[in-house]
């Protein structure tokens, strides 16, 4: 074996192990689904408090909040089974989104029900949270716009702090949909594009 | 040109496809037949000959399950192919002198 093999075989190992890390198995729909389901939580309860009807004031969390944990639980099942591979990144970035979505529910439904923090400061609380795992998952996926997305949930979340008010709810809508599910959707075509799964 | 001595490199390893393998496992945690294919670029005979090879080397692990009606084999790397990799790796730049 010379030199130049020796470099070249360097070289190969090089480039299949970037190649394989880079392989995004994340097929975005989580970040849809649940930005939609929330986006329906957020202006249902606005619509409730304009329209001064109490009547499901509350309960519309527990529905959208259940429905969105009972997709993961059906999703992250199915994925094991379809999924040809699994990579290193990926593993990160899905325990960060449970672990994650474990701290949202807990601040969504504890702190109010108890009465620890005011129902209009729970929009910025959770804007900031969110900014983690979005940064997390564009550093570990090599995508740079999401992880950008990050500044847009703590400046958000900065603005509803200072100004806290009816309007966060709206605004809070608008940011999942620009922040989380147009993200998922680029994040949906650019896994149909690896063309991973054995029908694509 | 220098002429560096290729026996020191592990010959399970020292192979395209197999090398082509090894590099695809040690950075992910775990892939299926189908996808090692498309990387590797192999038919599906001449993967199986290599994978089975790395297998008794005990350098990869296979897993087989049912996926509906279809059976599909996982493959991962061994704690024992992982330092056979990294050892192959090691010798490559020693042998560049870097």
């Amino acid at each position: 074996m010379d030199e130049n093999k020796a470099l070249e075989e360097l070289k190969f190992i090089k480039k299949v192990i970037d190649e394989s890390k880079r392989t995004i198995i994340d097929n975005g729909m989580g970040y849809i689904v649940w930005g939609i389901l929330i986006v329906i939580g957020l202006l249902s309860t606005y619509l409730s408090i304009v329209n001064k009807s109490y009547f499901a004031y509350g309960y519309n969390w527990f529905v959208v909040i259940g429905i969105g944990w009972l997709y993961s639980f059906f999703e992250v099942r199915r994925e094991k089974k379809v999924l040809p591979v699994v990579t290193f990144s990926a593993r990160i970035v899905g325990a960060v989104w449970f672990a994650t979505g474990i701290v949202m529910t807990i601040l969504g439904f504890v702190p109010t029900l108890t009465g620890a923090i005011h129902g209009v400061y729970v929009s910025p609380l959770m804007a900031v949270i969110l900014g983690i795992p979005f940064y997390l998952t564009g550093v570990l996926y090599g995508i740079r716009f999401i992880k950008y997305l990050s500044i847009g949930w703590w400046a958000g979340g900065i603005i509803m702090f200072i100004y806290p008010g009816m309007y966060s709810l709206v605004l809070m809508a608008g940011m999942i949909i620009f922040f989380q599910v147009f993200p998922g959707i680029f994040l949906y075509r650019k896994f149909k594009n690896e063309k991973l799964l054995a029908n694509d | 040109m220098i002429d560096f001595d290729y026996q020191q490199l592990d010959e399970i390893i020292h192979s395209r496809i197999r090398l082509a393998v090894m590099s695809v496992l040690i950075s992910v945690d775990s892939a299926d037949f189908n996808y090692l294919k498309k990387k590797v670029n192999a038919t599906d005979g001449n993967l199986s000959v290599h994978l089975k090879k790395l297998e008794e080397a005990e350098y990869i692990n296979a897993t087989k399950e049912f996926v509906g009606k279809k059976p599909q084999s996982s493959y991962k790397l061994t704690a024992k192919g992982k330092k056979a990799f990294e050892i192959y790796v090691e010798r490559l730049e020693k042998l560049l002198g870097r």
